[in-house]
């Protein structure tokens, strides 16, 4: 910062001389050997440079006088940020924590780019195949036993589509005929308990034909012998109805 | 086997964040002795000391490392001791009045004093010329720091402050110049 009340301290030397680089690179030995000799020769006849140089290798020694001790051990407090504390927690994990962890991610961010493309992943004899069509394009990839499943066409696909397809309905059509034979078996089962029924139906009519045969025939016999015995007591000359 | 301060700083890069303390140990003392020699105070240095490498560590991505690492720090220090130094309202000549070498407290003795030890002469004398020094103009005393005390080339210190070798010799002529007349009007004012 420059003050005005100092007045600005510079020696003028008459007849002030152009070689002031050449006198700085001679004075801090940064001259080429070339550089050296042409300046020594012209300390010989320029009397401004040569009072210049003995004052400056003066101002030098006073410049050596200031030796500093050595600097205070520097204390620093860096604040990590999360992605380095993180970065830092990594680094400490062995070796195949840390590619278990990394394939682990990998198959999550997998599974999700999968799942955002709309993908589907079929698990059928030891192979787990990933398909995936997204906004018209189409691309699929294949991993597991099968060597040659690395990727799969779109008529490749459609063939494993129909193959399940055709798979399923012979499934669906057991199934259905599976389902027919035990309808049958419980239709041939009402049939017969509906003769018994039949059977048992008529076997109470009987019955019941039998009882009302049994009950006019009981009526009957109960006739006679109440007309019996009515006619016995007129025989015997009313008793009771004098009693009353 | 050292590691160099282009390794040091690939590794901190890396997360090892520990060996950014090889950088500060190995350039601390440097660095020190330039903000010491630039503020003229002990706790001024030790406080752009601390700047330099904190801001050094905070934008270590940012060193792309087609200059020196060294380079860049001393460029980090000086701007430090810049600000500073604009802060400082004429308040640098008091404090040299009062501080030794290392910032402490010291009384100005009378060095026409017979009873004035050797180490009393040699401790005023540094005295004379840190007042001196601190009187130049900052950009002037900067080179001539550089050049004295760190053992910088002219190419060197022309790569710190971005200025051509030419510029650097011609400060440094100017300072040299305006440092011996200082000194010469200090030693007859005493």
């Amino acid at each position: 910062m420059k003050r005005k009340d100092q007045p600005r301290m510079q020696y003028r030397v008459e007849g002030d001389c152009d070689h002031k680089a050449a006198l700085i690179g001679y004075l801090y030995d940064e001259a080429t050997a070339s550089e050296r000799t042409a300046f020594e020769l012209h300390l010989h006849e320029c009397s401004v440079c040569s009072e210049e140089l003995s004052a400056f290798r003066r101002v030098r020694e006073d410049l050596g006088s200031w030796q500093t001790v050595a600097a205070p051990r520097t204390e620093i407090s860096i604040a990590r940020s999360p992605v380095e504390v993180f970065r830092e927690l990594i680094r400490m994990l062995p070796v195949w924590t840390r590619a278990a962890a990394t394939t682990a991610i990998a198959a999550i961010l997998l599974i999700i780019v999968l799942s955002v493309s709309r993908a589907h992943i079929n698990l059928r004899e030891g192979t787990i195949t990933f398909g995936a069509n997204a906004a018209g394009s189409q691309a699929s990839v294949s991993m597991g036993a099968a060597p040659e499943a690395v990727s799969l066409t779109r008529e490749d696909i459609e063939r494993m589509i129909d193959a399940r397809t055709t798979e399923v309905r012979a499934s669906d059509l057991q199934q259905i005929e599976e389902l027919r034979t035990r309808l049958a078996g419980l239709d041939a089962r009402l049939a017969a308990a509906d003769r018994g029924a039949m059977r048992l139906r008529a076997e109470v009519a009987n019955m019941r034909a039998e009882q009302r045969a049994l009950l006019a025939r009981g009526q009957s016999t109960l006739g006679e012998w109440l007309f019996a015995v009515n006619g016995s007591r007129e025989a015997w000359g009313g008793e009771d109805e004098r009693d009353d | 086997m050292d590691l160099s301060d282009d390794q040091i700083i690939e590794r901190t890069l890396s997360g090892e964040t520990e060996a950014f303390g090889l950088l500060v140990r190995r350039w601390e003392n440097p660095i020190y002795g330039l903000s010491l020699r630039m503020l003229g105070r002990d706790e001024d240095a030790r406080d752009v000391c601390q700047e330099t490498f904190l801001a050094a560590y905070r934008n270590l991505r940012k060193f792309r490392g087609d200059a020196k690492f060294s380079s860049w720090l001393y460029r980090i220090a000086l701007n430090a001791c810049h600000t500073r130094l604009r802060r400082q309202d004429n308040g640098f000549a008091q404090s040299l009045d009062t501080e030794d070498d290392d910032g402490r407290r010291v009384e100005f003795a009378d060095l026409s004093s017979e009873s004035a030890s050797e180490a009393m002469l040699r401790d005023q004398r540094a005295l004379i010329l840190r007042r001196a020094l601190q009187a130049i103009p900052a950009e002037m005393r900067q080179v001539i720091v550089m050049k004295e005390y760190e053992d910088l080339t002219f190419a060197e210190i022309a790569e710190i402050l971005q200025i051509p070798v030419s510029t650097v010799k011609s400060r440094l002529y100017t300072g040299l110049q305006q440092l011996r007349a200082r000194l010469d009007h200090l030693r007859s004012a005493l």
